[in-house]
């Protein structure tokens, strides 16, 4: 077994997909009676939405907010898989480490059926509302519709896919000529290890800014919440899942340790609201960790270019990269 | 619940803030027997109360009490019969003597001081319990008796597993003091030898070994000499008096010197004592290595590479001589260089001068599949 297929066999990619209403639509209607109610000159833009399901449009915002967990705590406990560049989007399927597919999971399923219990919650008010009511509530915006009930319900969907493996070149398993098949392996690899070193260098800069965070709060902050204290723990574990199973860099697995005894092990928040020696041990350790993360994520990568030899086959580009998309 | 566990850096660094602390709760250091607890709150804790109050140490005056052996009335003063006005029979205690000696102090010029009890922790429920209210930051009061406005409280003790004969302290006690456990600290306490004439062989040989059990953590459990802080100090005082004599021929300790040291540090310690003084000149020094670490002499011996390599990762201070201990480092055995670079960058890390240069990445390439194995051996830090 090769190095990128050890290394690939310690983490999945979980899919995951989430679709719900959005209940404030664009009325020109409106638009225009606040243009004109507020004498705004002509060539003056306005834009107003108005909340489609009349006085219940709330009530969907609260639902909506239970689907929007689901992303919000998975994107907060799973790294990015993308080659995105500093600055891009880097929205696609996440990385998780193998030992934690069935937390990841489990939890993902929990938040899914609280999400559905708040729309199945919701709708039969919604049917009684839309029957009754009907665009009454909608005053004089003629060009909003208040959704039916079946097609409002149909636009919530929460997939958790099945979690899938890192894909990894399989160079034996194609028939191509041998440097032509050796120029796709290192072109593949070099773009697992960028979407692996860009998962390692995404976990180290919410650590860092956590800490960040952290020493800044703990030195100046008014009002200290428990949340300073659990997402220390999720950054640490965050950071030991990535690096254990990437490359073992012992100076962020430090960090992780230093993070866990100095403020991950801190068990109320209370204790270093009233207790100076845990606080200021807390707040150099949050320090030293900061600190330490920015020098690793500003030196060089570790990404591994280990790869198989260059071809001396003269290949296209574009064809390469047609094989590898 | 736990100590909460400090070291000797962060108590330099710990104790300015508390002193400038409106409310001036003692300082308790407790831990193993003969980590300098007691050292600290003599020499260190001092400068830093004489620093606060921007006078010069020895104008801090300073008084230990020791009160393991003690009864509750001794401290508190002793009850005596008096007759009253009226002639009826009553009660007068004498004031306490510890309360005394701190006038007679401030009295005579020193305003401002401190008072160590040390062994507290070998004290008995009932002399804590007279304590509390001295220990109180609100209160400041032995039986009834104020104490100098300018003096401050420190105690020190002994965990209940050091078979020193400490008892818990009382749970009052800990509320009303800065309590920590403290830590042994190799370095802190490398360089405060070197400040005071401990020789340098025995600072070396506990330096290059400190990771490898050459201090012990714990009182071991069958009885003999151990090697802590303080036994060693005393074993170099020994090892001086020989040096320091015509028999020495520079590179072998005979055995009856061994058996002396043993008698301090015990016979492990003091065996490692006697190798690492055989093998000294063999081996390049942590300032060698920093001042060309491409250049320094590689030992052949697995051992001597491992003593050099560690005599460069505990001199390590900053960014420069740790990059400077890699660069020795990989130019080791294979092995060697796995558990001890490992060791080195977990150390950088810790101590806030993380190396990142491009040695310390390909160093985690190319070993980034052997660092657990290290780790798992307990060869990091």
């Amino acid at each position: 077994m090769n190095m990128q297929q050890s290394i690939a066999n310690n983490y999945m990619l979980i899919p995951i997909s989430i679709g719900r209403a959005d209940p404030m639509k664009h009325s020109a209607v409106a638009s225009d009676a606040a243009a004109s109610e507020c004498k705004v000159s002509g060539n003056v833009p306005v834009r107003t939405r108005v909340g489609s399901l009349g006085s219940l449009t709330a009530d969907l915002k609260q639902v909506n907010s239970k689907f929007a967990a689901v992303r919000t705590w998975f994107y907060d406990n799973t790294l990015p898989f993308t080659d995105a560049e500093e600055g891009q989007q880097k929205r696609g399927k996440r990385i998780v480490p193998v030992n934690k597919v069935p937390e990841v999971l489990a939890k993902l399923a929990e938040l899914k059926a609280d999400a559905f219990s708040a729309l199945d919650a919701f709708m039969p008010d919604y049917r009684a509302y839309h029957s009754a009511r009907n665009r009454a509530d909608l005053g004089r915006v003629s060009d909003v519709d208040m959704p039916d009930p079946d097609v409002l319900a149909g636009k919530y969907r929460i997939t958790i896919g099945a979690p899938e493996p890192l894909p990894v070149f399989d160079v034996d398993k194609l028939a191509l000529p041998a440097g032509l098949a050796a120029d796709i392996a290192k072109r593949h690899h070099d773009r697992l290890a960028k979407q692996l070193d860009g998962a390692k260098q995404a976990a180290i800069e919410g650590a860092r800014d956590h800490m960040a965070t952290v020493e800044k709060q703990l030195t100046d902050g008014k009002r200290l919440h428990q949340s300073l204290l659990d997402n220390a723990k999720r950054h640490a574990s965050l950071l030991r899942g990535m690096v254990e199973g990437y490359d073992n860099d012992p100076r962020v697995l430090e960090v992780a340790d230093l993070i866990d005894e100095r403020i991950g092990s801190i068990p109320n928040i209370d204790q270093v609201k009233y207790n100076a020696t845990r606080r200021n041990q807390a707040i150099r350790a949050a320090g030293t960790a900061s600190k330490a993360l920015d020098a690793v994520a500003k030196a060089p990568s570790t990404a591994t270019p280990a790869a198989p030899a260059a071809s001396n086959v003269v290949a296209g580009d574009s064809l390469l990269a047609d094989l590898l998309d | 619940m736990a100590h909460v566990k400090t070291n000797i850096a962060e108590l330099d660094q710990m104790a300015r803030t508390a002193l400038a602390s409106q409310y001036r709760k003692p300082f308790a250091l407790i831990g193993m027997v003969g980590i300098a607890k007691t050292q600290w709150i003599k020499s260190r804790y001092r400068e830093l109360y004489a620093e606060h109050l921007g006078i010069s140490t020895d104008q801090v005056g300073f008084i230990q009490t020791r009160v393991a052996n003690r009864d509750a009335a001794e401290i508190a003063g002793v009850a005596l019969p008096i007759k009253n006005d009226d002639g009826s029979v009553g009660t007068q205690f004498t004031k306490p003597p510890l309360v005394a000696e701190l006038w007679a102090a401030h009295d005579a010029g020193f305003t401002h001081g401190i008072n160590l009890i040390d062994e507290f922790g070998q004290a008995g429920g009932d002399v804590q319990k007279v304590f509390a209210d001295m220990f109180d930051p609100d209160e400041r009061t032995l039986a009834g008796w104020a104490i100098p406005d300018g003096w401050i409280i420190a105690w020190t003790g002994n965990r209940t597993a050091d078979k020193s004969g400490a008892n818990r302290v009382l749970s009052h006690i800990m509320g009303r003091c800065r309590v920590f456990e403290l830590e042994f600290d190799a370095k802190a306490w490398a360089d405060w030898a070197a400040d005071n004439g401990v020789n340098p062989l025995a600072i070396d040989c506990a330096m290059a070994y400190a990771d490898d059990g050459f201090f012990a953590d714990c009182v071991p459990t069958e009885d003999g000499p151990f090697c802590t802080p303080r036994s060693l100090t005393h074993a170099a005082g020994d090892l001086t008096a020989f040096t320091d004599s015509g028999d020495f021929d520079g590179v072998t300790l005979p055995s009856y010197m061994e058996t002396l040291i043993a008698s301090s540090i015990g016979a492990r310690a003091a065996g490692m004592l006697s190798r690492h003084i055989a093998m000294a000149d063999q081996v390049p020094t942590a300032a060698e290595i920093f001042a060309d670490p491409a250049g320094a002499k590689v030992p052949d011996s697995t051992g001597y590479q491992l003593l050099a390599a560690n005599r460069a990762i505990n001199g390590a201070a900053d960014a420069d001589t740790g990059e400077a201990a890699l660069a020795y480092i990989i130019r080791l055995r294979p092995d060697l260089q796995v558990s001890l670079g490992s060791k080195l960058l977990r150390a950088s890390a810790r101590h806030g001068w993380v190396l990142t240069s491009n040695v310390a990445v390909a160093f985690i390439q190319k070993f980034h599949d052997l660092l657990p194995l290290a780790q798992d051996a307990g060869m990091g830090v």
